[in-house]
């Protein structure tokens, strides 16, 4: 018998626990549209996804720029190399002009 | 799950009278029951009717079966049981006022109007709780009107004021960060251009130096060459001097003499 009055009691409160629930209910979503409301009134997400893009449209620059910057390195190096043959090949000049004044004496 | 729920020992109930009147919310002083029927027995519809007792999601409900106030469901049930079955209901119920009546003139009980006017201390306590308001105001009854909007009860303004300090707050967050952001996309994009030109411009200083070197590395060439010449040109006058001293006097050259015009 315990199951008889059992289900009479349990569809006791139903009624009630639904009112309850959709009580709960309407305030969640009422609060729920209030933050929304806040975080889309302020457009702070609008700007915050804009900036974002602008620095990541820059991607490709700085990819260029770092690529630029190695191969300038090498260009350096390079042109150390050439300016040490250019000192060497001057000083060669001047041992020339003086040799060849001295074949003129 | 009900024998927990209750810190009177179970023997004590079933020696007085159930000091708890079933069907009030609101505990009543004891009133003396004189003819109260206290017989176990004693067929009889005060099982509990309007209850607020459940199996599993309601408490007490056990109580119903295992220490019943009225009718056990069980004897009620054995009693089905073993009378005939294809009585009607009205008949049996005819039946059960009648065997409630005899047993009434036979088995009366009666009680002692109570003494100390102290209450047992569990209706004490029941009393002392102080009256309530279930949540949702709209199940006490039917005149009991609406629940009260939440309008009458909260003023708005502070939560406008909250919310929109909220929002400007916000606001006034996100644009010197995206300000910041944007000028500093654009000064990457201001370098990436200074880069490249520059890079373009070592590229072509490089080119020239390139020039330069390979005109100037000649030099090497010319300086070996003169080097070469010089030699050879001492060698040549060594030699025409010797060449003059082998010769006899009167076919002497003159001296060398490093002129534009060389004599032969």
């Amino acid at each position: 018998m315990t199951s008889a009055s059992s289900s009479s009691a349990r569809s006791l409160f139903a009624e009630s626990k639904q009112r309850l629930a959709e009580r709960v209910q309407v305030n969640m979503n009422n609060i729920s549209s209030l933050a929304r409301q806040i975080q889309r009134g302020s457009k702070s997400n609008e700007l915050l996804t804009k900036a974002a893009r602008d620095i990541a449209s820059t991607e490709n620059q700085m990819e260029n720029s770092e690529e630029n910057l190695k191969k300038m390195q090498l260009i350096s190096v390079h042109i150390g190399y050439q300016f040490e043959n250019i000192q060497k090949s001057a000083q060669l000049l001047t041992e020339i002009g003086e040799q060849v004044t001295a074949m003129q004496r | 799950m009900g024998s927990e729920q209750s810190s009177v020992p179970p023997k004590k109930q079933a020696q007085r009278a159930p000091p708890v009147r079933r069907g009030h919310t609101i505990a009543v002083s004891n009133l003396p029951e004189t003819s109260r029927a206290t017989d176990p027995t004693a067929s009889g519809n005060n099982s509990p009717g309007t209850s607020i007792c459940s199996d599993s999601e309601l408490p007490y409900i056990s109580y119903t079966v295992d220490r019943p106030i009225g009718d056990s469901p069980k004897t009620s049930a054995k009693n089905q049981r073993t009378t005939d079955n294809k009585k009607s209901l009205l008949q049996r119920r005819q039946l059960s006022l009648q065997a409630r009546k005899t047993k009434r003139s036979r088995d009366i009980v009666v009680v002692k109007q109570p003494t100390d006017e102290q209450l047992d201390e569990d209706i004490q306590r029941l009393q002392e709780i102080p009256t309530f308001l279930p949540i949702m105001r709209g199940t006490l009854g039917l005149p009991g009107a609406r629940d009260p909007e939440v309008l009458e009860g909260l003023d708005y303004r502070p939560w406008v004021r909250v919310t929109t300090r909220l929002q400007a707050h916000l606001a006034a967050c996100a644009h010197p960060l995206a300000a910041d952001e944007i000028s500093l996309a654009t000064k990457i994009k201001e370098a990436d251009t200074e880069i490249s030109r520059l890079y373009s411009q070592m590229v072509d200083k490089q080119r020239a130096n390139a020039r330069h070197a390979e005109r100037l590395a000649r030099v090497h060439e010319v300086s070996h060459q003169l080097s070469r010449c010089n030699s050879l040109l001492h060698q040549t006058l060594q030699d025409i001097e010797e060449l003059n001293a082998l010769l006899p006097e009167d076919k002497r050259l003159e001296p060398f003499v490093w002129n534009i015009e060389e004599e032969h």
